[in-house]
């Protein structure tokens, strides 16, 4: 009875229920909006990071990651590697070596990692391949050793495609090596810190120049995300001796930076909340004063000071129920709008490449988070309207008759 | 007497005063207080990354910044004159270039800085960055703590360096380290060395000579600064350079940021005009039995709007300076203590070079701004209650 009549007070007033249906409905938007631009983000730069450095799983040797010695070459590789390739779980095996040298142009110079790898199963593991310039991979070349550097390299080493390149390192045997390069092509990853660092040429030159014989690093992709966790415990009882360890382990920022973007949202969206709370207490709290003399009215014949209270609250919840699924729908609809077309950013395209993100934001949004934040504002709706609602329960039903 | 009318208005019903002006008070609580919150973590990454090492205004040899080469450093002397502008506060004079570091049978590529040891004490605070063992001394260079735990150094150690020095001479030198300094950027740690300015002279062949002077300018006011310096340059020998041309990168992040802020704005700010609006509506809503009765006694439309205007602007003006004043403490409160991402998040800010903390910005353009956007939006939204008293029906609204 009660629930009928609140539901026919809203329609009473149409102009004042759309202005708070509008509000609320406006707060599910808003807040899914900032929550979907959020995950889109997170969950680009977690996809580049994984294919085109880090990997689902890396190998190293255990002195390796503190170090980072020429010696500290991964023990019993083939048994690794073939154990790895038989595996159902794996998609993709690269084993590389990885020597920090001194990279020496005509224009400039620069330190750099060089990454032997071998070119075939490399295209298993990383999407190096897609990201160059000419697609001039590493395989077809006979004559001089091939090198793969990044376009901001190739800008600080005044560098183009068959430029010849001075590399010089420590190799086996503490012997000082130095050994010529020829360009081949120019990558541009979505992580400019990390193209400023590598560079990539061939395993087989990389061992005959080095006399290192070896690898420093073995990196796997999985065919799904899930069995990370799994395939690493199995690696680490059949391998006790390797440091094995999974993407979060390798770049616990990803996950940090998820836990940053969530915390500042947070933030955000408790101050837009708080201005709903307060803009529909405001409403409601005149809307009780405007019906003063209704509510009185209602009182004076006999209505339960309780059911009215109750009244209040529920043409809230009816206001609330209206805006829920037009904010859900609303962004619905922009989500996968902007999910399918992307938000063109490329007007930044380098600074968002210097913290690994790429120039079109996808937004994304988990379902959960349409019923969290809908509940969010909901309740925000209803808990909102009780100090109005308790205002009308101390109405002096006679004083508010009298009075205009 | 119109406006006395309506100063007696408000105090009529203060309880329908005081939900107006705290619709007002609470709009512009909560779009200061974000804006605060928005411009505080930029000024905050300014002041971390510009305003510390890069600084605001540098000045390179011409082409320098195109070409990192030795053969683009220029005298020290071309740049006496700066000492005599009275925005350039100090001047740090460095050499920003590589070398291969060797100790025992390990060598890294390292970027070497030759810093002016007591200049940058006062740009940088170099010296309290220092986390082992000594300041710069005569030869001693001082080695960020990741190349330590790379090579495996200690104190005293002798580091073998070997470049390429100016005009293509061959570097080489042996330098024993002084201390060990942590630049708290895991990437700088890694690979950092600095010596003396006057040693990486001697060991690079160049004396006298530097790749990049730092203009200490105020960091409020460095647009200005930039075009005095600019200025007083001969720009055919010498480039000045402002951060935003240095840190392109850094700039896109906060445009980008900034875009959007700028969204969750107006969604906060769409919600306040809606709230706003719900409050007019319904104030009109409650006294339209009183505007009725104002016009069947012979007031003229105009003069009940007037009226009606008056009592929304005092009402806006009371709660916009009222906004402020609740604002204020929020924003102090926060700037002193800024909001801390500590713990692990600490080390992901931190890796890409800023400080775990947001502050708020007391930068007053902000309130003023935002206060006069709201301010305006009060009146915009009241519009309605002039549209409804002009369109008044007095019989009708009297017959409720």
């Amino acid at each position: 009875m009660i629930v009928r009549i609140a539901f026919k007070n809203i329609w009473r007033n149409r102009l004042r229920s759309w202005t708070l249906i509008i509000a609320i409905a406006l707060g599910i938007f808003g807040g899914l909006a900032v929550v979907s631009a959020a995950t889109g983000l997170t969950n680009m730069r977690q996809r580049n990071a994984i294919s085109t450095y880090v990997s689902h799983i890396q190998i190293h040797d255990s002195n390796y990651l503190k170090y980072a010695g020429l010696e500290d070459l991964i023990a019993n590789e083939n048994e690794v590697v073939s154990y790895l390739e038989k595996s159902e779980k794996v998609n993709g095996v690269s084993a590389r070596l990885r020597l920090e040298s001194f990279v020496q142009s005509a224009g400039g110079s620069s330190g750099i990692v060089l990454n032997g790898i071998h070119p075939e199963s490399e295209k298993q593991v990383t999407n190096l391949y897609t990201k160059l310039q000419d697609s001039n991979y590493l395989e077809r070349y006979k004559r001089k050793s091939p090198i793969l550097i990044s376009q901001r390299l190739a800008d600080k080493l005044n560098a183009r495609i068959k430029t010849t390149l001075q590399v010089s390192f420590t190799g086996a045997d503490e012997i000082p090596i130095t050994g010529v390069f020829k360009v081949v092509d120019i990558f541009q990853t979505s992580n400019s810190l990390y193209d400023d660092l590598n560079a990539f040429v061939r395993l087989e030159d990389l061992q005959a120049l080095s006399g290192v014989m070896g690898s420093h690093e073995i990196a796997i992709t999985l065919h799904d995300d899930d069995e990370v966790e799994g395939l690493k415990q199995e690696l680490e009882i059949k391998f006790p001796t390797h440091h094995i360890a999974s993407w979060r382990g390798i770049a616990p920022e990803l996950g940090y930076a998820d836990k940053m973007m969530g915390l500042v949202m947070t933030i955000f969206l408790i101050i837009i909340m708080l201005a709903l709370a307060f803009g529909i207490v405001n409403t409601m709290l005149m809307a009780v004063l405007e019906r003063k003399k209704e509510l009185g009215m209602l009182i004076s014949v006999g209505m339960n000071k309780q059911k009215v209270f109750w009244m209040i609250v529920w043409e809230s919840i009816f206001l609330a129920l209206i805006a829920g699924p037009i904010g859900i729908v609303a962004a619905y609809l922009g989500v996968n709008f902007f999910g399918t077309y992307g938000i063109d950013l490329s007007f930044a395209a380098k600074g968002l490449r210097s913290v690994g993100l790429e120039s079109t934001l996808f937004p994304e949004l988990d379902s959960n988070y349409y019923l969290i934040i809908s509940i969010l504002v909901v309740c925000t709706a209803i808990l909102s309207c009780i100090y109005p609602a308790y205002k009308a329960l101390k109405l002096n039903p006679a004083e508010t008759i009298r009075t205009a | 007497m119109l406006l006395k009318l309506a100063w007696r208005n408000i105090f009529r019903n203060k309880r329908r005063s005081l939900i107006t002006a705290s619709s007002v008070i609470f709009a512009v609580l909560f779009a200061v207080f974000m804006r605060s919150l928005q411009f505080g973590a930029y000024g905050n990454m300014l002041d971390n990354i510009v305003g510390t090492y890069i600084g605001y205004v540098q000045i390179h040899g011409s082409g320098f910044w195109e070409e990192k080469t030795l053969d683009n450093s220029f005298s020290q002397d071309d740049i006496g004159y700066l000492k005599d502008l009275e925005e350039v506060t100090h001047i740090s004079p460095r050499i920003e270039s590589f070398a291969l570091a060797s100790f025992g049978s390990e060598s890294k590529p390292v970027a070497v800085l030759g810093l002016d040891a007591q200049k940058e004490q006062q740009q940088i605070g170099l010296a309290n960055k220092v986390v082992e063992g000594n300041y710069l001394n005569g030869d001693g260079v001082l080695v960020a703590i990741g190349l330590r735990d790379v090579l495996q150094l200690k104190i005293s150690d002798t580091l073998v360096f070997l470049s390429q020095g100016y005009q293509g001479s061959m570097a080489s030198g042996a330098y024993p380290i002084a201390g060990f300094i942590d630049l708290s950027t895991p990437e700088l740690n890694k690979r950092t060395v600095i010596m003396n300015l006057g040693k990486a002279q001697e060991f690079y062949g160049m004396p006298n000579l530097v790749t990049t002077a730092v203009i200490g300018v105020d960091g409020n006011n460095w647009e200005r600064d930039y075009e005095s310096v600019l200025a007083q340059t001969d720009t055919n020998t010498l480039e000045v350079m402002q951060w935003q041309q240095m840190l392109p990168e850094l700039k896109q992040l906060i445009t980008v940021d900034r875009a959007g802020g700028t969204f969750i704005l107006i969604i906060l700010y769409s919600i306040i005009a809606f709230s706003l609006f719900g409050t007019v509506l319904m104030l009109t809503e409650e006294r339209s039995f009183e505007y009725g009765v104002l016009i069947s006694i012979g007031m003229a439309k105009t003069k009940v709007i007037q009226v009606a205007v008056f009592e929304t602007l005092i009402l806006t003006v009371v709660g916009v300076i009222a906004g402020l004043i609740v604002a204020f403490p929020f924003v102090l409160y926060f700037n002193i203590n800024p909001i801390n991402l500590s713990g692990q998040m600490q080390e992901v800010v931190e890796r890409f070079g800023f400080e775990a903390l947001i502050p708020t910005s007391l930068d007053p353009s902000i309130a003023i701004t935002h206060s006069g956007i709201i301010f305006l939006l009060a009146l915009v939204v009241n519009l309605y209650a002039v549209f409804k008293i002009k369109s008044l029906n007095p019989v009708k609204a009297m017959r409720k």
